[in-house]
């Protein structure tokens, strides 16, 4: 992003950026309303049902503007910061999908 | 309980094709895969031919 954002230090609220990729961006993508539909749910089950191994989860969003920076951002935040903590220091180790967790 | 939940997906902890045996931390060390927001390495990428096991 091109503007100053101050990073916290502590938050309740985590950020996996780019996590999500969803089929309709792509341009030879043939798949109906419906099957965008499924395969968004598969996605969102299998992530929150892993992040919430971390501690108990308030609400979780992916975000689906096109923006370099906001693309399948997916937003998870906890009842308690310090779950949220431990959540970005093991998602840094692991992979989803064959794709870097940041 | 949510942690007994059935699946139908499971992508977790799934390595990118060639980095297998790597861990994470070492896939964003070769710096192949910028973090969002910065730009690329200028370095071609050349996936190893023999990754660490």
């Amino acid at each position: 992003c091109s503007r100053k954002h101050v990073k916290p230090t502590f938050s309740q609220t985590i950020l996996l950026s780019n996590l999500y990729q969803n089929p309709a961006h792509d341009p030879t993508c043939t798949l109906s309303a419906d099957q965008l539909q499924e395969h968004f749910d598969r996605f969102y089950e299998d992530i929150f049902v892993e992040l919430a191994k971390y501690g108990e989860i308030e609400e979780m969003c992916v975000c689906d503007n096109v923006g370099d920076h906001l693309v399948g951002n997916v937003y998870c935040q906890y009842r308690y910061e310090e779950n949220a903590g431990e959540a970005v220091e093991e998602l840094n180790k692991r992979f989803y999908a064959g794709r870097l967790i940041n | 309980p949510i942690h007994r939940r059935k699946r139908k997906l499971n992508n977790w902890d799934v390595p990118p094709p060639g980095y297998e045996g790597m861990t994470a931390e070492q896939v964003k060390a070769t710096g192949h895969f910028p973090l969002p927001g910065q730009p690329a390495t200028s370095r071609p990428i050349v996936l190893p031919s023999n990754p660490i096991p």
